[in-house]
């Protein structure tokens, strides 16, 4: 009995640290993507619109 | 107002400007996931050769050419080709982008209407973007093509002013068009696509019929007329 508690407590461990690094994995792989790259004309940048549309302040 | 993008969707925006010879041939080469350029002419050519996909009007303005205030030319009231004949007949300077961007395109459809040869002293090749290029006119006394919403943004900065407008071969449309995932399989092309429906929506229209500087609109929606 001791050994099956034992058993479920050390699985049960294992299971949470391995959906831990899943979801960690996860987390890193979705804020890489969340970057788009635009390459786009001086004019757009020089009038300074581009920064409205889509740079935060 | 600013970075609704990026609020909306929280997804970070890297903006490389360049001309849009140059932003077409990073996408070219899968260096960005999305561009706005405005260059007809080397737009269709980067569809033609599959290297993007799904573009669509996004705004327009129109090209105006400035120069001294007592223009010398005589450009006034003439067509576009007919000014830069006069510009190039007796040779005032003039000074160019020299850049392949989509002005420097522009500029160099309006010679060729003009069928001029442009050489000489007289014109002057900055390769440099487009306010440094309205510094050097203003520098040298020289007449420039520009659109619209840059000479408005730098207006206060030289005394240049607009001498011929109107033509219609001065029309300056913008495109959005994403990088071809077929060509890239590494783009970003499921934002790309999120990029494009929100600029072209109402939303983003919206933004751009409002972006003014003075009470002047510099750039006119374009996407749904």
């Amino acid at each position: 009995m001791r050994y099956l508690i034992l058993s479920a407590v050390v699985l049960f461990g294992l299971l949470s640290i391995s959906e831990r690094s899943f979801a960690e994995e996860k987390d890193k792989t979705s804020v890489a993507n969340k970057t788009l790259k635009l390459a786009t004309t001086t004019s757009v940048e020089n009038t300074r619109l581009i920064y409205d549309l889509v740079r935060p302040f | 107002m600013c970075g609704l993008f990026k609020e909306k969707f929280n997804i970070k925006v890297d903006v490389i400007a360049v001309g849009s010879g140059k932003a077409l041939e990073l996408g070219e080469n899968g260096d960005a996931d999305i561009v706005i350029v405005h260059s007809p002419v080397a737009e269709n050519a980067f569809i033609d050769y599959g290297f993007g996909v799904n573009r669509l009007s996004v705004m327009y303005n129109d090209f105006v050419i400035v120069g001294p205030a007592d223009d010398p030319a005589g450009i006034k009231g003439e067509t576009a080709p007919d000014a830069f004949k006069k510009i190039a007949d007796k040779k005032y300077p003039f000074t160019s982008r020299g850049d392949i961007s989509g002005t420097h395109k522009k500029e160099e459809e309006i010679w060729a209407s003009a069928g001029i040869k442009h050489q000489g002293e007289w014109y002057i090749q900055t390769t440099e973007g487009m306010g440094r290029t309205l510094q050097i006119a203003q520098e040298k006394k020289a007449y420039s093509l520009v659109d619209r919403g840059t000479y408005i943004a730098n207006q206060d900065k030289v005394d240049l002013v607009i001498l011929n407008e109107g033509d219609s071969r001065l029309n300056n449309p913008y495109s959005v068009i994403a990088v071809n995932p077929a060509r890239h399989p590494d783009v970003n092309y499921i934002y790309a696509m999120a990029f494009i429906g929100w600029i072209t929506s109402p939303e983003g229209q919206k933004i751009i019929g409002e972006f003014n500087k003075d009470g002047k609109a510099l750039f006119n929606p374009g996407s749904h007329k």
